[in-house]
């Protein structure tokens, strides 16, 4: 044990099988140490997006095959088919609580619970978060809201069936489909929970960024991984309340009949009781967080590629500050652009043109930081590590996605566009596959750090493949069939004659997103099998990185850091700094006369 | 539990500090989607005027003055007087609990001068917005009530003295220090309200 003359006594009860005593239920279940929270929240992400992408398999099947029945998928989900066939009311409701799951609880809070709270103490040198106690809350309201969510999809009058946007009529009437009535509420109270989850999350992660940074780690000497998780912390910070409100006004307008959102509205002759509301003005407050929300969604990603992409190619990440500068630019812009979801409204043109042109600026800082992977990429040594595939597959697919992105913000161009195929191939190739990717990467590279083991390279590279063509091969059509107009959400293709002929493209789609998903288990078994059973990790620093958390012991007990928390002297990309010695030279590395000079010559 | 040198020890207090003004960000923002759908609704006619009920002048006054009482407890617990803080805390409970019901006589008045909540939206977006607030000081008072039970246990009970600094005396120290900027920030948050409503209800 390392003793020091200022922490001697204060020593000897942190670290790995310290004095800190832990039972079963304190080290695992109730845990208030940020790398075993982030862990729970990987398991819990990971059961959901299980549950989520198994609904957009459902919902291909009926799309590619909707003549077929298929009495084996009854037997299984008796409530949802009827003689064979997918009913209508179960397709609107697997299509709305697809998005919910993968937006909001595998995208959003599992992807930054898992990174944020296993990183940003490792990575800025502290002993865990801000207030252990919120964060462990945080976790287990997420739960909560997880159970309330599931308890809804086994409702026999079906779950919520409104979109995950939750557009009112649709969503407060319970006339308007069954999936309203009990299962829209479910999806509501399972919201407030997750709202409150995402709050003390975040409240917690700025928290510690900017109080609990180690000695000599400034703000301009974090991580890329630590500024785009705080980063996305402010975005939830300042978002999710909004929701709240709007979630608010929603429920009372569904429970005790205030006329927020609805207008008088008549069903079968008959008047309801609503007058005078305003529907649109539910899209603009869920557009305000919603906006914001794909931003929660990506930057985590665009972190971990930008850490994973300098570490495996062996170079220093080109434009640190301009990486930095890119996302605060993103943050801004993204809380001003919300209104191009809503182009076909009837705005006033003016205010269109406004958002359209914020929509526009905001591919500046995008693009910025495309240049900067690639460049920084651009002749490196790169090791093809799984990660590192996965971080490029993560480039391909945002700019294959982004560049869609400048149509739609376009907004003349969006209303031929809206609500078709195109702009669901647009959002799944950047903030879906895109994010999973980052995700994914993240997994690779930092499951030594998390479970001591290695995870099997080989099945590492045949998901990568599968996952990355098949990613393609799913969305790639869909921006054809948007240009043809077909439209998004219709759970029959057949009825229309217009559209017979892009059966074959949609068969496709299905075959793909198939493959895709039964791809998926190879990941998982790969994850637990490497759990138990993978390579162990010897090395203290298996990647040959240069940030703080590869300086902890190989499985860091509750506290990190054994003596006292290290120090920190250079920024973490000094990679292939000189051209002897080792090519990395690691954040607590003292400078010397020669980095001075050739800081002064970098000038960063 | 672990132990941190003292220096880490002094982060995580500045942390516990700005972690409350985060969160106050955050139910600022919540206020501000509502009073902006507000006034977006306003905009679109439709829209019944009524005068503010005279509850919510008397009520204003009482949060004014709780504000006042919240700032001497926490004087008091920095300057090593607990008993007068522990005091300080009753009183501000004890107004928080006042405010309370004075709002409900508000909107009790209101719903008798036929102002329902699934009236005109003008009605509804004024039980919501005071309601929200109202549940927002309920939760405080829940807050202050813990305080005031340790402190009177401290202090009144286990007769602790103040000079001697121990754990559970600097906790409620900082718990005091924190109840007290959410306290200022919902006083606060009402004159807003209050005033923005007033206006509304008045152009």
């Amino acid at each position: 044990m390392v003793t020091s003359a200022t922490g001697e006594h204060a020593l000897s009860m942190i670290g790995a099988g310290g004095h800190h005593k832990e039972t079963f239920i304190t080290k695992y279940i109730f845990s208030t140490d940020h790398k075993m929270i982030g862990k729970q929240f990987l398991f819990t992400g990971m059961a959901w997006a299980v549950i989520g992408g198994l609904f957009s398999v459902l919902f291909r099947v009926q799309l590619a095959w909707p003549d077929e029945t298929f009495p084996f998928l009854e037997q299984i989900f008796s409530n949802w088919f009827d003689e064979g066939h997918m009913t209508p009311e179960a397709y609107y409701a697997l299509v709305t609580m697809h998005g919910t799951i993968m937006v909001f609880f595998v995208l959003t809070a599992s992807l930054s619970g898992t990174f944020a709270n296993f990183l940003i103490p490792l990575q800025i040198g502290a002993r865990d978060m801000a207030s252990p106690i919120m964060n462990a809350l945080s976790y287990w309201l997420f739960v909560l809201s997880s159970l309330i969510m599931l308890a809804s999809i086994f409702l026999p009058t079906g779950m919520a069936s409104a979109g995950w946007t939750i557009y009112p009529p649709l969503s407060i009437l319970p006339q308007a489909s069954s999936g309203s009535g009990m299962g829209m509420t479910l999806w509501l109270v399972s919201m407030v929970f997750f709202i409150a989850s995402q709050l003390l999350a975040g409240i917690n992660y700025i928290s510690t960024v900017l109080n609990l940074r180690t000695k000599g780690m400034l703000m301009t000497r974090m991580p890329l991984t630590v500024w785009a998780l705080f980063f996305t912390a402010v975005v939830g910070l300042l978002s999710f309340p909004v929701l709240f409100s709007a979630a608010v006004l929603l429920v009372f307008d569904k429970g005790l009949g205030t006329s927020f959102y609805l207008s008088d509205i008549f069903i079968g002759g008959k008047a309801l009781g609503y007058s005078g509301g305003n529907a649109i003005l539910f899209q603009h407050l869920f557009w305000f967080l919603g906006h914001p929300e794909v931003y929660i969604v990506i930057l985590p990603a665009m972190g971990i590629v930008s850490e994973i992409l300098s570490i495996s190619s062996r170079k220093p990440v080109f434009g640190y500050k301009a990486m930095i500068l890119s996302l605060l630019g993103i943050v801004v812009l993204s809380f001003l652009v919300w209104a191009h979801h809503m182009f076909v409204t009837g705005m006033n043109p003016f205010l269109g043109s406004v958002f359209a042109l914020f929509t526009l600026l905001i591919a500046v800082p995008s693009s910025v930081k495309v240049f900067n992977w690639l460049t920084t990429i651009w002749r490196g040594n790169i090791k093809m590590t799984v990660a590192a595939v996965f971080s490029l597959g993560f480039v391909s697919m945002f700019i294959s996605g982004g560049l869609t992105g400048i149509w739609l913000g376009n907004a003349t161009v969006d209303i031929q566009l809206h609500d078709t195929y195109f702009v669901i191939g647009h959002f799944h190739l950047v903030m879906g596959v895109a994010a999973f990717f980052g995700m994914f990467a993240g997994i690779y590279h930092w499951f030594p750090k998390m479970f001591g083991r290695f995870m099997n390279e080989t099945l590492g590279y045949i998901h990568f493949f599968i996952t990355f063509i098949g990613g393609y091969l799913i969305f790639w059509p869909m921006h054809y069939l948007g240009m043809s107009g077909v439209p998004r959400r219709y759970y029959d293709f057949n009825e229309f004659h217009a559209f017979n002929e892009y059966h074959d493209m949609n068969l496709l789609i299905s075959v793909s997103a198939i493959v895709v998903f039964a791809a998926q288990f190879i990941f998982v078994i790969n994850f637990f099998y490497s759990m138990k059973k993978g390579r162990k990790s010897t090395e203290l620093n298996p990647w040959k990185a240069n940030t703080l958390e590869w300086t902890t012991p190989i499985e860091p007990g509750h506290g990190n850091w054994l003596g006292e928390l290290p120090t920190v002297y250079r920024w973490p990309y000094d990679y292939s700094k000189f051209e002897e010695g080792p090519d990395f030279i690691p954040q607590t590395v003292p400078l010397t006369e020669a980095d001075i000079e050739s800081d002064k010559r970098l000038l960063h | 539990m672990m132990v941190y040198p003292i220096s880490e020890k002094y982060n995580q207090q500045k942390a516990h500090r700005f972690t409350m003004y985060l969160a106050l960000m955050s139910i600022t923002m919540a206020f501000a989607g509502l009073t902006s759908a507000y006034l977006v609704r306003k905009g679109a006619g439709n829209w019944v005027n009524f005068p503010m009920p005279v509850e919510f002048y008397t009520s204003t006054v009482i949060l004014l003055i709780s504000s006042a009482t919240m700032h001497v407890a926490h004087i008091s617990n920095k300057k090593g007087h607990p008993k007068m803080a522990t005091l300080g805390l009753l009183v501000t409970i004890a107004l928080g609990l006042l405010f309370a019901f004075f709002q409900y006589k508000g909107w009790q008045d209101l719903n008798f001068s036929g102002i329902y909540i699934d009236g005109n939206p003008a009605g509804s977006f004024f039980y919501v917005i005071t309601g929200l607030h109202a549940a927002h000081v309920l939760g405080g008072i829940a807050f202050l009530l813990v305080a005031l039970f340790r402190s009177y246990r401290l202090f009144f009970i286990k007769k602790e003295s103040t000079t001697i600094i121990n754990k559970k005396g600097e906790a409620l120290k900082v718990r005091t220090d924190l109840l007290s900027m959410y306290w200022h920030f919902m006083d606060f948050l009402w004159v807003y309200i209050f005033l923005f409503l007033f206006f509304n209800l008045n152009h």
